[in-house]
C-alpha cells in the first residue's frame, strides 16, 4: 500500500481531494472538525451560475467519499500537532468525545426529541433551534448524533439522562473522554475553508442593532426548503413576508475599515444568486442590490449577471452607503446612499442583507503557524502564483479558500491538484514496497452462481429499536410475508444493521439455502453498501439483496396510522420480495486498461499536466502543434505575483525536453482519435513532413489554450500606437518604454462581456493593473489612465488595484454605450471620453493606447470537440461535465480539461487547473484495472432493430448502433446505469440490470395485487 | 389539388423510364389484384409491366413498411405525403438507405376515400422525392381544404371520452391489423408478444385492449405521420388511430414538432429543449 | 383504527434514487407526516421510466401515479429529467384524451433539500386523487377479487 495521506477539513475541497487519493489507491484519512461532513457548501440552498440544488449535487459526493474502501474519516476531530518531514509525518488527531457511541447510533434522533434542552442551532447560523443533544444537520454524514457538552445537562449538572433512557441501544455515554491518535502520513492537505465575516464587521451597518439586518449565510438558510423558515422570505422582527430587500456589497471585504481589504471573490455571485432565488421564491419582491464592481468574471457569470440585469425588481445601485438606521414605526431599514455623481437617495427595506466576506479561521491560522506553515498578512496559506498549492512546509499542500477566497469550482480544482502532488509524496514511498502488495491484490470476489435456481428468498424485517416496530407491526409484517410466493424464510431483528443483525443474514443463508434476501429496514441510500458486504460475506451475490424502505418513507412518516403504516409495509416487503425474486446476479467487470497519458497542448497548462503524470510514473504523450513549447506564457512578463515568467518557463520547458516518462510530438496535427476510456488510439500526422504516429493511451487532457482576440477597434489595426497588453509587456520585457512616451492610456473590455462574446476575460484588469504598476515604479512620471467598465480585480489582487491607485493611475469608469472614442491625427491619438463625476467630455491626447483585448476561444475547438465528442459552450470554450463539481471533467469518461480552453483564467489558476486534470486522469490510470458498474444496461441482439434512439438519449456516449451488425451496443466501461436508453427503446431490447422491465412490472404487480379491497372500503360497490 | 388519373399516368412512365434504365430493381406501388381487383401493393420489375401502376382514392395502404423487406436492393416506391414522411422517419433511424431509394413522391395528393385521417392532413406534398408527380398544393390551398376540421373527441367531457373508447375497444379482438398496417410497427417483437416481461394478458378483455392501445398509443407519439392506414385496416371498424393523430396534434401543439419533415431529424422523445413544456405538471 | 368508509387511494409512486428518493427520506429524518397512499418504486433516474411501466399501473388498478425526479438541471445523469419530462408531458396528453382524469397523472420535481415540499407534494396527489374517486380501471368494472387474485397467480 501507499503510504496514507492526511486530508484536513470535510468541506467540498477535502472531500474532493480524500475521493481523488482514495481513487488513485491512496489511503486517506479525512479529519472534520464539525460533527458531520459537508463544510459550507451544505449549509447553501442553490449555486451559481446554473442554481443547481447544492444538496442534490454534494450528498452523492460525500457519500461517496464516506463509504470509499480506501478513506477513513475523524469527524468531530482536529489536527493537534504535525512532526516529521514530507514522506514520513506523524499527524496528532485528537477526537472530541460526542458521548454517543458511533458504532451504536442509528441516527434515529428518537433522544432528540426528549432532549428538554433547546439551544441555538449553527449550522443555521443561529436562526432557529436545536437540542443539546442534536444531529449536526438532517441529512448528517455520518448520520449519528453528538451531545453538546456545553449545554447538556446531564454533563453539566448531573441530572436528566433522558436521551440515554429512551435509546435502547444504549449509545449514549456520558463517560466518553477524548481520544488522541498519531497516524503516520507522507503528506497533509491543508482544505480547512473558512468562516463568513461577522455581521457586525462594519459596525456602521447596525447589524447588531437592527434584526432585519442579517448576514448572507444567515439569508442562505431563510432561503434553503430545508431551512428555519421552509424557503421562506420573512423578516426576522415579526415574521412577515420581506417584500423590499436590499443586499449591501463588500460588506467588510475591500474595506480598510476591517483588516479584510482584499476581494472575497465570491459576493457579488451569490448575492446576484440570492436575488435570482428571492425572485423565484416571492415574485413581487423588490431587490437593491448596493456595490462597487460586480465581479462577474467566472464562466458564464456574466451570462447569469446579465440575466439578473434583465429581471424585474432587482435593481443594482453603484453607490456607496453613508447612512443606516431603523424606521421606529415600521420596523424597516432606511438607507442613506450616495452615487458617483454625488447624488444622494434614501429607501427602506423590509430586510437588509449584508453580503459578507470570506476568511480565514482563527484556529487554523494558528494552527497553520505553529506548524511552520507560512500564512499571508489576512492568515489565508501563502502560496504564489506558480505554486498555487503547495505551502511553505515541504508535503503540505493547500487547497480551497485556505489559500484565498474563491468559489466551489475553484476550491474542486485546487483540492484534485493538491491531491496529485501530495499522491506523488505517497508513491515515493510505495516504490521500496511495491512488490509485497501485489500479493494481496488478487483476493477474487466469488459467488456461488444460484440464478437458474429455485427462488429461496429470505425476508429480514427490522425493527430499527422502536423506529419501525413502535408504528408498525413487524410480527404481522413478518407472519405474511411468509405466505408470499418464493419465500422460504421470514424473521424480525431488532437492529439489522448491527454487526449481530448483519452475522444473522449470513448464517441464515447458510441454513436454510437462501439464494435472494429482502432487507426491510432503513433508507437504501446509506445502508445498501452495508447489507450487501453483509450476503457477500455469506458466499450470495450481493445483488441478489433487495433493500426496501419502511422506516424513513414509512413509521418515520405514518407515526399516527399504524394500521396503514403496516399494510404500506407489506406492500413494500412483498414488491421487494418479487423484485428479489427477478434479480439476477450481476458484478462489477475489470477490463484491461493502457497505462498511457495523452496531453493535447504544449502550454503551460500542458505541460504541468504532463509532469505531473510523468512524475506519477505514468507513459505520457505532449502533443503540440506548433514548433514551441509554452503557448501565450511566452508573452508574459511577470506572474500576478512579481515573478519572471520565463524563468518558470523555461524550467518547466527543459524537464518536458528532458524527463524519461515524457515523449513529445511538435510540429504534430492530431488526425484520428478513436476508442474510449482507457483504450483510445491516436494518429498523428507531422505537419513538417510525412511522419506518422500511432499512439496508444488510456486518458486525453485537452489543453489546447485560447487566442488574444484579433480587432479593428479602437484603430488597432491602423496605427502602431495602439497595442495589446501582451504587447506592452513584451515593450516592457524589452526595456523599449522610455524617453518618447508621457502618456499612456488603456482601455479594458476590448471585446469582452459586449453581444457576440458574453464573457468577461478575467485576467485583464489584473493585467492591466500590474503593468500600471511596473511602469509606474519605474517612470513616476509617465500619466496612466485605465477605461474600465468594471474593476474585476478579485482575491488579493484587489492590494494591487489599491496600491495602483496610491501611486497615481488613473481610473476613469466607462459605460459600454458609451465607449472612448479613439481618433488619429498625425500620428498623434487622441481619446475622448465622458468623465463620469464631472459628466464633461474630455478630449485628450496619448502616446501610447494599450487594449485589454479578449481571450478567444481557439478556432481549433470545434473540430477537436467533434473528435473527441465532448461539447463546448456557447462562447465555444470546452464545457465541462458539471460547472461546480466536475470542473475538469467531461461527461465522456477519460477526457478531461485544463487552462484556457476551459475558459479565461490566470496562470496559478491553469496551474492548478492542470495539476487537476493530471489528478483526475491519474485515478483512471492508477487503477490496475477499470472497474464497470454492476448495473448496466444490455442489448437483447434479436430485439434490436438498430433504431438509434438509444444513442441519442445517452449522455455517456455508452451505447452506440453497430451499423455491421445491426445491433445497439453498450460500452459497459462508460454506462453509468441511468436506464434512459431502456426507457427510450420501443422494441425493449435494452433492459437496465437491477431495474428491469421485469423487475418493475412484479414489484408493481405486487403492490396492486389486492385491489379488490380499495372497492370493497367504498361501502357497497363489490364487483367481486 | 392534383387528380387521380394523370398521377397514375405519370407514375407509370416515371417507373418504366426508371426499369427501362435499370435504375431500380423493382417499383412498389399500387395497382389491381390479380385476382380481386382491388387495389393492392404490386412490385413491378419489367418496364412493360409499369402500366400496371395507378393511384386512386382506394390506394390506402402504407407502402413504407415493405423498403425493409428489399433493404440492399434498388428500388423506387410511390409515396403520399404521409408515406414521403414516414420514409424520412426509417432513413433517420438508419433502417433504410438513401443511395438505394428511388422516391415517387405525390404532391397535391387527392386522399383516400373513407380515410379520416386525410380530412385533418395538412401535408399534401411529398416531404422527400427524387420524382414528383401531381401538382404542389400551396399552404393557402392546404388550409381551405382542413378548414372547420375539429377534434370531436377533444370536446368531449372526461366521462364521455372514456366511454367512447371503452365502447371502441370493447370489440377489439386483438387482432393486430392496425399494427400490421403500421410503418411504425417494426418492431422485431411487439410488445403483445413479450413474455418477459409480460406487458399484457392474452384475453381480450376490455381493460387489457385499452391498455394495449394507449401502449400502442404513446409508441406513435413523434412517430405517427398520421396516414390512417390503421384505422383503415381495422375490421371492426374501430377508431384506433384516435391516440395517434392526439400525438401527432399534441406534439405539434406543445413542441412545435411534425414526425418525418426531414432524414436527419430526430424522433420527438429523442431530444429535448431546456425550455420544454412541463405542461400538466403539478404546480 | 382508521376504518371508515371513506375513499383511501392508492398511488403508485416512481421517484428517481439521487433528488426525489432523498427527498423522501428527509421527510422521515425531520418526521414530517404526510398520507400513507403511496408506494414508492425507486428508480435510477426518471429518465429509466419507460411510460409503458405508468400505462400499467393504472392496468393493475393503481388509483393515480405520482412521479418525482430532481430538478431540471439537477440530473445526477445530466439530462435524463429532461428526456423525461417530454415523455411525461406525451403521456398526459394520451391520457386525458383517453378519458382517464388528470388529477390521476402527477408529475413533479424535488430536490433533495426539499424534504417538507416531498411531504407536500404527497398530500397534494392524495388530495387531487381522492376528488375523483377510485380508478376502475380502463374497464369501468373496478378491481376484483378474482382479477386481484389472477395477479397474484402470476406473480
Amino acid at each position: 500500500m501507499a503510504k496514507p495521506v492526511l486530508v484536513l477539513g470535510g468541506g467540498i475541497a477535502g472531500i474532493q481531494a480524500a475521493t481523488d487519493l482514495a481513487e488513485m489507491g491512496i489511503p486517506v484519512y479525512l479529519v472534520e472538525k464539525k460533527p458531520a461532513l459537508g463544510g459550507k457548501m451544505a449549509q447553501l440552498d442553490k449555486t451559481f451560475p446554473t442554481n443547481d440544488c447544492s444538496t442534490c449535487i454534494l450528498a452523492p459526493k460525500i457519500s461517496d467519499c464516506y463509504n470509499h474502501e480506501n478513506v477513513t474519516t475523524f469527524t468531530y476531530s482536529e489536527l493537534e500537532n504535525l512532526r516529521g518531514t514530507a514522506g514520513n509525518f506523524t499527524a496528532t488527531i485528537k477526537e472530541k468525545p460526542r458521548y454517543v457511541d458511533v458504532d451504536l447510533c442509528t441516527g434515529c434522533s428518537e433522544c432528540i426529541e426528549n432532549c428538554p434542552v433547546t439551544v441555538e442551532d449553527k449550522f443555521n447560523e443561529g436562526i432557529d433551534q436545536r437540542k443539546a443533544v442534536y444531529k449536526y444537520q438532517d441529512q448528517a454524514v455520518p448520520n449519528v448524533v453528538t451531545i453538546d457538552p456545553e449545554h447538556c445537562l446531564m454533563l453539566n449538572k448531573g441530572v436528566c439522562g433522558l436521551c440515554a433512557k429512551t435509546c435502547d441501544k444504549g449509545a449514549i455515554n456520558y463517560e466518553q473522554t477524548a481520544q488522541t491518535k498519531d497516524l503516520e502520513v507522507a503528506s497533509v492537505i491543508f482544505a480547512a475553508g473558512y468562516d463568513a465575516f461577522d455581521g457586525n464587521i462594519v459596525s456602521e451597518y447596525g447589524y447588531l442593532n437592527y434584526e432585519n439586518v442579517i448576514t448572507s449565510l444567515e439569508y442562505e438558510r431563510f432561503l434553503s426548503a430545508s431551512g428555519p423558515t421552509g424557503g421562506h422570505v420573512v423578516r426576522p422582527s415579526d415574521g412577515e413576508e420581506a417584500k423590499k430587500i436590499a443586499f449591501l456589497q463588500c460588506a467588510g471585504s475591500r474595506d480598510l475599515r476591517s483588516d479584510t481589504s482584499y476581494c472575497s471573490s465570491v459576493c457579488c455571485m451569490y448575492s446576484i444568486k440570492q436575488s435570482i432565488i428571492t425572485k423565484e421564491h416571492l415574485k413581487e419582491a423588490d431587490l437593491d442590490l448596493y456595490y462597487m464592481d460586480i465581479r462577474a468574471y467566472g464562466k458564464g457569470f456574466e451570462r447569469y449577471y446579465n440575466m439578473a440585469q434583465d429581471t424585474d425588481g432587482i435593481n443594482f445601485k453603484r453607490s456607496r452607503i453613508a447612512e443606516i438606521d431603523k424606521d421606529k414605526d415600521t420596523d424597516q431599514i432606511e438607507i442613506k446612499s450616495v452615487t458617483q455623481k454625488g447624488d444622494i437617495n434614501t429607501d427602506k427595506y423590509d430586510l437588509v442583507i449584508l453580503s459578507v466576506g470570506l476568511k480565514p479561521n482563527e484556529e487554523v491560522s494558528q494552527m497553520m503557524k505553529k506548524l511552520k506553515i507560512r500564512v499571508n498578512k489576512f492568515g489565508f496559506a501563502a502560496v504564489d502564483e506558480i505554486n498555487p498549492l503547495k505551502t511553505s512546509r515541504d508535503g503540505v499542500y493547500a487547497c480551497g479558500v485556505i489559500t484565498g477566497p474563491k468559489d466551489i469550482p475553484e476550491s474542486v480544482i485546487q483540492a484534485s491538484g493538491s491531491a496529485i502532488s501530495a499522491a506523488q509524496d505517497a508513491y515515493q514511498r510505495q516504490q521500496n514496497e511495491q512488490n509485497e502488495n501485489k500479493e494481496t491484490e488478487e483476493q477474487k470476489d466469488e459467488f456461488k452462481f444460484v440464478d437458474n435456481e429455485r427462488d429461496k428468498i429470505g425476508v429480514f424485517v427490522c425493527d430499527c429499536g422502536t423506529n419501525i416496530a413502535g408504528v408498525v407491526d413487524v410480527p404481522e409484517v413478518v407472519e405474511r410475508a411468509k405466505d408470499l410466493p418464493f419465500v422460504e424464510h421470514s424473521e424480525e431483528v431488532r437492529y439489522l444493521c448491527s454487526s449481530d443483525g448483519q452475522d444473522l443474514i449470513g448464517q441464515r443463508i447458510k441454513e436454510k439455502d437462501l439464494n435472494r434476501i429482502v432487507v426491510a429496514s432503513c433508507t437504501p441510500r446509506t445502508h445498501e453498501p452495508l447489507f450487501q458486504k453483509a450476503v457477500a460475506r455469506a458466499g450470495l451475490n450481493p445483488y441478489l439483496m433487495i433493500m426496501t424502505n419502511i422506516r424513513d418513507q414509512d413509521s418515520w412518516v405514518h407515526r399516527d396510522e399504524e394500521k396503514k403504516a403496516t399494510e404500506k409495509a407489506y406492500d413494500l416487503v412483498s414488491a421487494a420480495a418479487a423484485k428479489a425474486k427477478k434479480a439476477h446476479s450481476l458484478n462489477r467487470e475489470k477490463l484491461e486498461k493502457i497505462d498511457n497519458a495523452f496531453v493535447i497542448g504544449g502550454g503551460v497548462a500542458g505541460m504541468t499536466s504532463a509532469l505531473e503524470l510523468a512524475d506519477l510514473g505514468f507513459k505520457t504523450y505532449l502533443i503540440e502543434k506548433e514548433s514551441v513549447l509554452g503557448g501565450n506564457a511566452n508573452n508574459l512578463l511577470l506572474t500576478n505575483d512579481g515573478q519572471p515568467v520565463k524563468n518558470f518557463l523555461e524550467k518547466i520547458k527543459d524537464r518536458v525536453n528532458n524527463h524519461p516518462n515524457l515523449e513529445l510530438y511538435k510540429n504534430y496535427n492530431i488526425e484520428e482519435i478513436e476508442g474510449y476510456v482507457g483504450n483510445y488510439k491516436f494518429n498523428l500526422q507531422s505537419n513538417q513532413n510525412d511522419s506518422q504516429e500511432e499512439l496508444e493511451g488510456g486518458v486525453i487532457i485537452v489543453a489546447t489554450g485560447a487566442n488574444e482576440l484579433k480587432t479593428d477597434e479602437y484603430l488597432a489595426e491602423e496605427s502602431e500606437r495602439v497595442i495589446s497588453q501582451l504587447d506592452l509587456e513584451e515593450m516592457m520585457k524589452d526595456n523599449k518604454l522610455g524617453d518618447n512616451i508621457d502618456k499612456i492610456s488603456m482601455i479594458q473590455c476590448v471585446g469582452s462581456r459586449e453581444e457576440g462574446r458574453e464573457y468577461c476575460s478575467r485576467v485583464c484588469c489584473t493585467q492591466a493593473v500590474n503593468n500600471a504598476i511596473f511602469i509606474k515604479e519605474r517612470f513616476p512620471d509617465i500619466d496612466i489612465k485605465v477605461f474600465y467598465r468594471e474593476m474585476r480585480t478579485y482575491g488579493f489582487y484587489e492590494d494591487k488595484y489599491r496600491k495602483a491607485r496610491q501611486l497615481g493611475v488613473n481610473f476613469i469608469r466607462y459605460e459600454v454605450e458609451n465607449k472612448p472614442v479613439v481618433t488619429r491625427e498625425d500620428n498623434k491619438l487622441a481619446i475622448s471620453y465622458n468623465e463620469p463625476i464631472t459628466d464633461k467630455e474630455i478630449k485628450e491626447e496619448t502616446d501610447l493606447l494599450v487594449l485589454a483585448k479578449a481571450i478567444t476561444p481557439a478556432e481549433s475547438n470545434k473540430e477537436l470537440s467533434m473528435a473527441l465528442k465532448v461539447p463546448l459552450n456557447e462562447d465555444e470554450f470546452f464545457l465541462e461535465a458539471h460547472v461546480k463539481l466536475r470542473p475538469v471533467d467531461f461527461a465522456t469518461d477519460g477526457v478531461f480539461l485544463t487552462g484556457l480552453a476551459h475558459g479565461p483564467k490566470n496562470l496559478n489558476e491553469s496551474i492548478a487547473q492542470s495539476k487537476a486534470a493530471a489528478s483526475r486522469a491519474a485515478s483512471v490510470l492508477a487503477k490496475d484495472y477499470l472497474l464497470t458498474e454492476a448495473m448496466v444496461s444490455t442489448v437483447d441482439e434479436n430485439l434490436c432493430s438498430a433504431c438509434g434512439a438509444c444513442e441519442d438519449v445517452c449522455a455517456f456516449k455508452a451505447i452506440e448502433v453497430n451499423h455491421d451488425k445491426g445491433v445497439a451496443e453498450v460500452n459497459t466501461v462508460l454506462c453509468k446505469g441511468c436506464g434512459n436508453c431502456a426507457a427510450v427503446c420501443r422494441s425493449h431490447a435494452i433492459e437496465l440490470q437491477g431495474f428491469t422491465n421485469e423487475q418493475l412490472l412484479d414489484e408493481m404487480t405486487a403492490l396492486f395485487s389486492d385491489r379488490k379491497s380499495n372497492i370493497k372500503q367504498m361501502g357497497g360497490i363489490d364487483n367481486g | 389539388m392534383s387528380n387521380y388519373d394523370s398521377i397514375s399516368q405519370e407514375i407509370s412512365e416515371i417507373a418504366k423510364k426508371l426499369l427501362k434504365e435499370s435504375k431500380v430493381d423493382k417499383v412498389i406501388g399500387f395497382g389491381l389484384g390479380r385476382f380481386t381487383k382491388e387495389i393492392t401493393p404490386i412490385f413491378i420489375k419489367k418496364a412493360e409491366d409499369a402500366d400496371r401502376l395507378i393511384f386512386n382514392k382506394n390506394c390506402e395502404m402504407s407502402l413504407t413498411k415493405y423498403l425493409l423487406n428489399y433493404k440492399g436492393e434498388k428500388v423506387a416506391i410511390v409515396a403520399k405525403p404521409c408515406d414521403s414522411r414516414a420514409i424520412n422517419a426509417y432513413l433517420s433511424e438508419d433502417l433504410i438507405k438513401r443511395e438505394d431509394l428511388v422516391i415517387i413522391g405525390i404532391n397535391g395528393c387527392p386522399g383516400i376515400e373513407g380515410n379520416t385521417a386525410c380530412e385533418e392532413c395538412n401535408i399534401r406534398n411529398a416531404v422527400i422525392c427524387d420524382y414528383s408527380v401531381g401538382q404542389e398544393m400551396s399552404e393557402e390551398e392546404i388550409q381551405a381544404e382542413i378548414e372547420g376540421f375539429e377534434d370531436e373527441i377533444d370536446k368531449m367531457n372526461q366521462a364521455e371520452r372514456l366511454a367512447y373508447f371503452q365502447n371502441e375497444f370493447e370489440r377489439c379482438t386483438r387482432c393486430y391489423a392496425c399494427r400490421e398496417a403500421c410503418y411504425v410497427c417494426n418492431c422485431e417483437q411487439c410488445f403483445t408478444d413479450s413474455n418477459k416481461p409480460k406487458w399484457l394478458g392474452e384475453s381480450v378483455k376490455l381493460n387489457d385492449n385499452f391498455t394495449y392501445h394507449l401502449m400502442r398509443g404513446i409508441h406513435m407519439a413523434g412517430r405517427c405521420v398520421n396516414c390512417g392506414a390503421c384505422e383503415m385496416a381495422c375490421p371492426e371498424g374501430i377508431d384506433v388511430r384516435a391516440f395517434a393523430a392526439k400525438m401527432c396534434s399534441a406534439a405539434e401543439e406543445i413542441f412545435d414538432y411534425k414526425s418525418g419533415m426531414d432524414p436527419e431529424q430526430k424522433t420527438l422523445l429523442s431530444e429535448y429543449k431546456v425550455d420544454d413544456s412541463e405542461k400538466g405538471f403539478m404546480e | 383504527m382508521a376504518d371508515s368508509n371513506e375513499f383511501e387511494p392508492k398511488i403508485a409512486a416512481f421517484l428517481c434514487t439521487w433528488c426525489s428518493y432523498a427527498a423522501a427520506d428527509l421527510a422521515g429524518s425531520s418526521r414530517t407526516q404526510y398520507p400513507p397512499n403511496i408506494r414508492v418504486m425507486r428508480v435510477p433516474c426518471t429518465g429509466r421510466l419507460d411510460p409503458f411501466l405508468i400505462i400499467k399501473a393504472f392496468n393493475m388498478g393503481a388509483d393515480g401515479i405520482l412521479i418525482s425526479g430532481c430538478h431540471p438541471g439537477d440530473c445526477h445523469y445530466l439530462d435524463g429529467n429532461l428526456y423525461a419530462r417530454r415523455r411525461f408531458v406525451m403521456l398526459n396528453e394520451l391520457m386525458q384524451y383517453a378519458g382517464v382524469e388528470e388529477e390521476r397523472l402527477n408529475f413533479t420535481w424535488c430536490s433533495a433539500s426539499e424534504g417538507k415540499r416531498f411531504a407536500g407534494v404527497v398530500k397534494k396527489a392524495v388530495d387531487r386523487v381522492k376528488t375523483v374517486g377510485p380508478w376502475m380501471g380502463f374497464d369501468g368494472q373496478g378491481f376484483s377479487k378474482e382479477e386481484g387474485d389472477l395477479i397474484n397467480e402470476q406473480l
